[in-house]
């Protein structure tokens, strides 16, 4: 191992990008909706209808071909589209999976005809995507897996079951990882398929997380039955597509979250400026040191996200990206309640609530512990460790 | 602030460097030095400098190579890497490029000092302007001129007989370095620099700074990622032991996160839009992390080598000591979070 390249290149902006800005902020100063409605069922609705909107002003996937309804743009503007979402009072695209982890492999390894189906709709938000991965055998061995796909000519039967699917009951398409290759064991026979999730076979049943909201989900799949068509990068290849749609959701999407943090100290900030304790040392260290984190998620994001642009990406880096976004989302929210105070860690507020929801960011996505059993294997070249 | 663009010289003169300095600054070498308090032999120094190092930071129009921040970076952390003598990389970093801008000033003493300085033949100490009225600079022996650097200030001072800046040699954790404590409320500097200008050269000098300690950390974590594939234990390679690996791994995290901050840095200095106030920002973050990563990786390092680690001739110490020293002299760890935080405060209150 030798010394790593040095400078290395961030996300540089140019006047265009700059312009880009300017008219993303211009058009959401007059359409922002305010805050989503609490209920549950309203809320999701405002959600779909944002996007909507804000893929009818041109914003949603602008680093994706024009033919794909995309912006013909690249990443630079996808990163100042998150960065002024963010800004937003509803600062979430509802179809994220989608758009970052499940548009772009299909971009990668599916074909045209998937392309021009599935990628549309995708944008504006008709057909929401979630990600059928892990299975209750199958978590951080996802090479587990177990449900499988019975191919029978074009059509391909899946039966099994998955587990902790996120927004699996407001989706419409499911990219499900199945085994279609009988008797195959760990990577190999394994594919990636679209599933159709209004599909008679398909059984979503809910899965309360820790704060007792509908996140993730249970889905039941008796003889669902796909297409040969649908699967993306062809059979047998799903290992690949997955670790794929892994990086993804360990790279923009992390860029996505690190804006949302942003805001959350801002707001720390704020509630201690006017609780006028600012001043203490022990205070401006704190603080200090949380902007210090941010400041470097969003160094490393901006890094990704040039490497991508730049088809330099080096295998496994993303797990640095998501491992730092676990130890800078989860110290965020224990400094807020540790300057705030009992007063506020007593209660229930968003500061407690997105405490404890920031336990999910070290176990989704692969959890803290695979990432570092990445960083070894892949970065350093380390052995054995699995 | 504009930067000329990376050239491609410094990343070649960093290969050269990288190469030369290992075959100088070998451990035994280091490690006489630090066991007896002592510079580097005259002519091991003299050799460094032929390498050409007091021009790194030079404009052409100074005389210097006129490359930019990216690869002056890069330039600093081989310094890291090799551990390279405290006042050699003062007067590559920090002196010539503070003569060179009060000289840029109209001072003519100083351009002649730049003169020498360019050619490779001025000693001289930097010292940061922190809180208190004694700072602490290293020293070399014959040193003519004193270089306090305040942060939007450059003042230089006379150094040796008659000069009435009061230097005091102490006996330091990172020693061979001459580390001195020095104290010039006594002394008036003989030119000084105030402004934009003046607030560059300190800015660089403390970017140099916590790329040392980058480089530094960085080696750290490469012997142990080295050793850790060779060492046996329980019949295997300790590096298939989880509990090693991610160590390793967590160092490893700091070092990439660290690289991105910096060349983020890099990025924000070559754009025209965000100004020094963007960029003394993201200086304060680096200041207080990258040292303390590296820190990290020089612990880990240490702590996976076992025994031989904490031995004096593996020399992991050297580093540590180097790195700690960094840390320091830009305020420690609560301090530079202190300086973070007051400044996005002050930022987020406006
Ligand atoms: C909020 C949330 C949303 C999610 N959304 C989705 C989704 O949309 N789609 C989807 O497919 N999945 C989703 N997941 C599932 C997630 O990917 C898994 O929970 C995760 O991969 C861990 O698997 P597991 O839960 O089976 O835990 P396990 O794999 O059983 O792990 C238990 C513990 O053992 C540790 N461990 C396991 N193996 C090793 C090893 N080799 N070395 C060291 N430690 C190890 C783990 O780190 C963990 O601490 C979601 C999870 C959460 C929390």
């Amino acid at each position: 191992m030798s010394a790593g390249p040095l400078p290395v290149e961030t996300l540089r902006f140019r006047p265009e990008d700059e312009e880009l800005r300017g008219r993303i902020r211009a058009w959401m100063g007059a359409h922002d909706p305010g805050p989503p409605p609490q209920d549950f069922g309203e809320r999701l609705d405002a959600l779909v209808r944002w996007q909507a909107q804000l893929h009818e002003a041109g914003f949603v996937g602008l680093s994706w071909p024009e033919r794909y309804g995309g912006g013909g743009l690249d990443l630079r503007a996808e990163a100042v589209f998150s960065e002024e979402l963010a800004a937003s009072s509803m600062p979430e695209l509802i179809n994220r999976i989608g758009v970052y982890m499940c548009g772009p492999t299909i971009m990668d390894f599916g074909d045209e005809a998937q392309a021009e189906r599935y990628l549309p709709p995708m944008l504006d938000a008709t057909e929401s995507w979630c990600q059928g991965f892990s299975e209750p055998e199958a978590g951080s061995d996802l090479a587990a897996i177990r449900t499988r796909g019975r191919v029978d000519g074009d059509r391909i039967l899946v039966t099994g079951q998955k587990v902790w699917t996120s927004r699996a009951h407001i989706a419409r398409r499911c990219a499900c990882l199945v085994r279609t290759e009988p008797g195959s064991e760990r990577h190999r026979g394994l594919s990636l398929v679209i599933v159709d999730m209004e599909d008679p076979g398909v059984n979503v049943v809910a899965l309360p997380q820790m704060l007792g909201e509908r996140h993730f989900n249970e889905v039941f799949l008796d003889d669902v039955e796909a297409r040969v068509d649908d699967v993306i990068g062809g059979l047998g290849n799903g290992w690949k597509a997955a670790m794929q749609m892994l990086s993804y959701e360990r790279g923009l999407f992390v860029l996505e979250r690190q804006i949302r943090l942003r805001r959350a100290l801002e707001d720390l900030v704020d509630a201690l400026l006017a609780a006028g304790t600012a001043g203490e040392r022990e205070v401006r260290r704190q603080v200090g040191r949380l902007h210090a984190d941010l400041e470097l998620l969003k160094a490393q994001g901006y890094r990704t996200l040039a490497a991508q642009a730049a088809g330099t990406l080096p295998p496994g880096s993303t797990s640095i990206d998501k491992l730092f976004l676990s130890r800078v989302e989860q110290r965020l929210f224990a400094t807020a309640l540790e300057l705030l105070g009992p007063d506020v860690a007593l209660a229930m507020n968003h500061w407690t609530h997105d405490l404890l929801e920031g336990r999910s960011v070290s176990i989704y996505g692969g959890s803290t512990e695979i990432q570092l059993n990445i960083i070894s294997r892949q970065l350093l070249g380390l052995g054995a460790s699995r | 602030m504009s930067t000329p663009a990376d050239t491609g010289a410094g990343a070649e003169l960093a290969r050269s460097l990288d190469e030369s300095l290992a075959q100088i600054l070998t451990t035994e070498a280091l490690l006489a030095a630090t066991a007896e308090d002592c510079a580097l032999e005259a002519a091991a120094l003299g050799t460094i400098r032929e390498l050409g190092i007091d021009l790194v930071a030079l404009a052409e129009d100074a005389g210097g190579l006129g490359i930019g921040v990216g690869e002056r970076a890069r330039l600093a952390a081989v310094f890291g890497r090799h551990l390279v003598p405290a006042a050699l990389r003062d007067g590559a970093f920090g002196l010539a490029p503070a003569v060179a801008a009060v000289a840029a000033g109209g001072c003519e003493r100083a351009g002649g000092l730049l003169e020498r300085a360019a050619e490779g033949t001025l000693g001289g100490a930097v010292a940061l302007a922190g809180d208190g009225a004694t700072l602490a600079a290293a020293v070399p022996e014959g040193a003519e001129v004193l270089v306090v650097l305040a942060p939007a200030a450059i003042s230089l001072y006379g150094l040796g007989e008659g000069s009435a800046v009061a230097v005091e040699p102490f006996l330091a954790l990172d020693s061979g370095q001459g580390l001195s404590r020095v104290e010039v409320t006594a002394a008036a500097p003989f030119a000084s620099l105030v402004g934009s200008k003046a607030a560059a050269v300190r800015r660089e000098y403390e970017l140099m700074l916590v790329c040392e300690a980058f480089g530094a950390g960085e080696r750290c974590l490469e012997t142990a990622v080295e050793y850790a594939g060779r060492r046996r234990q329980f019949g295997q390679e300790i590096a298939g032991f989880q509990a090693v690996a991610h160590l390793l791994a967590g160092a490893k995290l700091g070092v990439e996160i660290g690289r991105a901050g910096i060349g983020r840095y890099v990025d924000l200095a070559a754009e025209d839009g965000p100004g020094d106030e963007a960029l003394d920002g993201h200086l304060a973050v680096l200041c207080h992390a990258l040292p303390a990563a590296a820190r990290e990786a020089c612990e880990a390092s240490i702590q996976v080598h076992g025994g031989i680690g904490f031995s004096w001739e593996l020399g992991l110490h050297l580093f540590y000591r180097r790195i700690l020293a960094d840390q320091y002299l830009l305020g420690g760890e609560g301090r530079s979070a202190e300086a973070v935080g007051a400044g996005y405060l002050e930022r987020r209150r406006s």
